[in-house]
């Protein structure tokens, strides 16, 4: 096996982590190994080279330091890995083990592998309280966050960092549970790997509304998985990339129980020099009857020099569905800025107006103010 | 005195012939009504005083309070109190009605040098209009004609003129996908807005417009130009004998 000699795999020493006692870690090193060799990695990681991006990635040991609100409420236990029971553990072991095991998760395997440790949140009813995570400082990160039948939580996970941050959120999510998920990244100059990935189990309700910003590499993963029937997952995102940043979303949604809805809307706009690339797949089983998916992706190049690439990749093996799929990459409107113009608003001005409104159709949530200020200084 | 004088304007579009030297003067105070069959013009007539890019003047001339419109940016034209009641508003989700109201009050109170208006005077005026033409205030939260039937943006167009307050009105085809009652709602908005020193030139097909808002002077314009002109009783004789005996 060629890993032995990948300088990225020598740059993987392993380090005295809890998690080490109860994680295959061999077998973790071995598939990551394999994975960077593949085909399938090289293609996606195409825009985000995979080629020295160990490098980038957070020192081994280090550990992104968090500050946590809401983890003291009733129905909340937020326990590090090296303080979790053995059913804990054996729960979490199961997850990272198992869950992760099909999909082509580097970020996964490598923030597992450098983490010096992790959190497991488990929440049981209806919560008051939103648990906000903040990550305040550079580091690996992996948060495993389980919501137990018939829970209600809404997860707040907000950067603050510029130093190389990599994330790894695995939530399941048991039947009859809600969870609402607002994320926000917003440094420009950060380098931020975040793999999310997020299992519903049957009668499962998961919204998310996301803002990002390019940072100087910024790669998002997110990987929803439709698991039971009656799961419903409603994603929403807004980007922005200015001058000299990047920004890599890669969405996988599969369906893999019948009777289960996506929908999934993401704006993004490029005002400088930069790149941005969405590549949103959906991915039906061939059980998974009477499945309903949409996905839009809609770009607007406000820079003539602004790289947006939108891929769509639809991979269905049932005819009982209901797909749509729509990507966009175009300009403001000329009716929509005429109209703003012929009220007396000046060109400048509706622009930003319309530019600002374009983003903010898939602004919501307790973030969205941020965001749209953020953004909003971005636009002029 | 003249609001706006037109003399033989030209205008063409990709390259096609759509005006051909119409004339047209309104004085402040006046109510002039545009009637003709489809493909008359009547559309860019509108939009070309607006200032819509994509229509190109070849010849004429339009005065709009003594200045030369055409040299105009359509902001600038705005500014100047013209107004356009556009024939199919856009929807613009994401920027709210409340926020395009402001901006557009804003601009126009900036550009003429006078302060902007606080919000809170702001939010009763618009609410008095927003009453007044029986939209639900609620809709100013909400993404500019987003979701709306075609009656609720043709009332919102009107209030946009309400609250503007222009020198001149132009209404294209404001009375179209209207039924009776919003009808009669967008007229009295209208009429309430007529005044001494203003004007209104109203785009329409139909004759029934007419009756709720009376106008001072009907023309009839025909493959670019206008080809009669008379008092309202015009209008009903059009309703009754059709375009055709005036465009032969």
């Amino acid at each position: 096996m060629s890993s032995q000699s990948n300088p990225d795999m020598d740059a993987l020493t392993w380090s005295a982590a809890p998690h080490r006692a109860w994680l295959d870690t061999e077998a973790l090193r071995s598939r990551f190994g394999t994975h960077l060799e593949s085909g399938k990695t090289r293609e996606l990681w195409k825009y985000t080279p995979v080629k020295g991006f160990v490098g980038g990635m957070p020192d081994r040991g280090a550990a992104a330091r968090l500050d946590m609100v809401g983890i003291d409420q009733p129905g909340v236990r937020a326990v590090p890995f090296a303080e979790m029971t053995a059913l804990d553990t054996e729960q979490v072991r199961s997850l990272l083990s198992n869950r992760l095991e099909a999909a082509n998760h580097l970020l996964a395997d490598l923030c597992l592998l450098r983490a010096p440790g992790g959190w497991l949140i488990d929440i049981e009813g209806t919560l008051e309280q939103a648990i906000h995570i903040r990550y305040l400082s550079a580091g690996s990160a992996p948060v495993v966050v389980v919501l137990r039948q018939g829970a209600s939580a809404e997860l707040i996970e907000q950067t603050a960092t510029t130093g190389s941050l990599a994330q790894l959120l695995l939530a399941e999510v048991q039947e009859d549970a809600t969870l609402t998920h607002h994320r926000l990244a917003l440094e420009g100059d950060a380098q931020h790997w975040a793999l999310q990935q997020i299992r519903l189990a049957a009668n499962t309700n998961y919204r998310l509304h996301q803002s990002l910003l390019g940072g100087q590499r910024r790669r998002s993963e997110m990987h929803v998985i439709l698991d039971g029937r009656g799961a419903e997952a409603s994603l929403t995102g807004a980007y922005l990339v200015e001058s000299g940043q990047h920004l890599d979303q890669q969405l996988t949604v599969e369906h893999r129980a019948g009777d289960t809805l996506s929908r999934q809307t993401f704006h993004g706009i490029g005002c400088g020099k930069g790149r941005s690339i969405f590549n949103g797949r959906i991915h039906i089983h061939p059980h998974a009857a009477r499945s309903d998916a949409a996905l839009s992706n809609r770009n607007l190049a406000l820079h003539p020099e602004a790289e947006m690439n939108s891929k769509p990749e639809l991979e269905i093996y049932t005819d009982d569905v209901r797909c749509a799929h729509g990507a966009t990459v175009g300009q403001l409107s000329e009716d929509s800025l005429f109209y703003l113009v012929s009220r007396g608003i000046s060109p400048t001005e509706a622009r930003r107006l319309l530019s600002h409104g374009f983003l903010r159709e898939c602004l919501d949530g307790p973030l969205a103010e941020t965001a749209a200020e953020r953004f909003m200084m971005a636009l002029g | 005195m003249n609001l706006i004088e037109i003399s033989n304007l030209h205008v063409h579009v990709e390259g096609k012939s759509i005006l051909n030297g119409l004339d047209l003067t309104l004085r402040a105070g006046e109510v002039h009504a545009i009637m003709g069959p489809n493909g008359s013009g009547k559309s860019t007539l509108a939009n070309v005083l607006a200032g819509r890019p994509g229509y190109e003047i070849v010849d004429g001339s339009v005065a709009f309070l003594g200045q030369d419109l055409t040299a105009l940016e359509p902001d600038a034209r705005a500014h100047l109190g013209l107004f356009l009641a556009f024939q199919y508003p856009v929807e613009i989700p994401g920027v709210s009605n409340m926020e395009f109201l402001k901006a557009s009050l804003d601009s126009l109170h900036l550009a003429r040098g006078q302060d902007p208006i606080d919000t809170v005077s702001f939010m009763r005026r618009v609410r008095g209009i927003a009453e007044e033409l029986k939209l639900n205030p609620e809709f100013l939260k909400r993404g500019v004609n987003e979701g709306f039937s075609g009656g609720e943006k043709k009332r919102n167009e009107i209030l946009q003129m309400l609250l503007l307050q222009p020198r001149l009105a132009v209404l294209d085809e404001t009375d179209s996908g209207l039924d009776i009652d919003a009808l009669q709602v967008v007229a009295q908005g209208v009429n309430s807005y007529r005044a001494s020193d203003n004007g209104v030139l109203m785009i329409t097909h139909y004759q029934r417009l007419l009756s709720h808002i009376v106008p001072d002077v009907v023309h009839v314009l025909a493959a670019g130009k206008i080809v009669r002109s008379g008092g309202k009783e015009l209008a009903l004789e059009l309703e009754e004998k059709g375009y055709r005996w005036l465009t032969a």
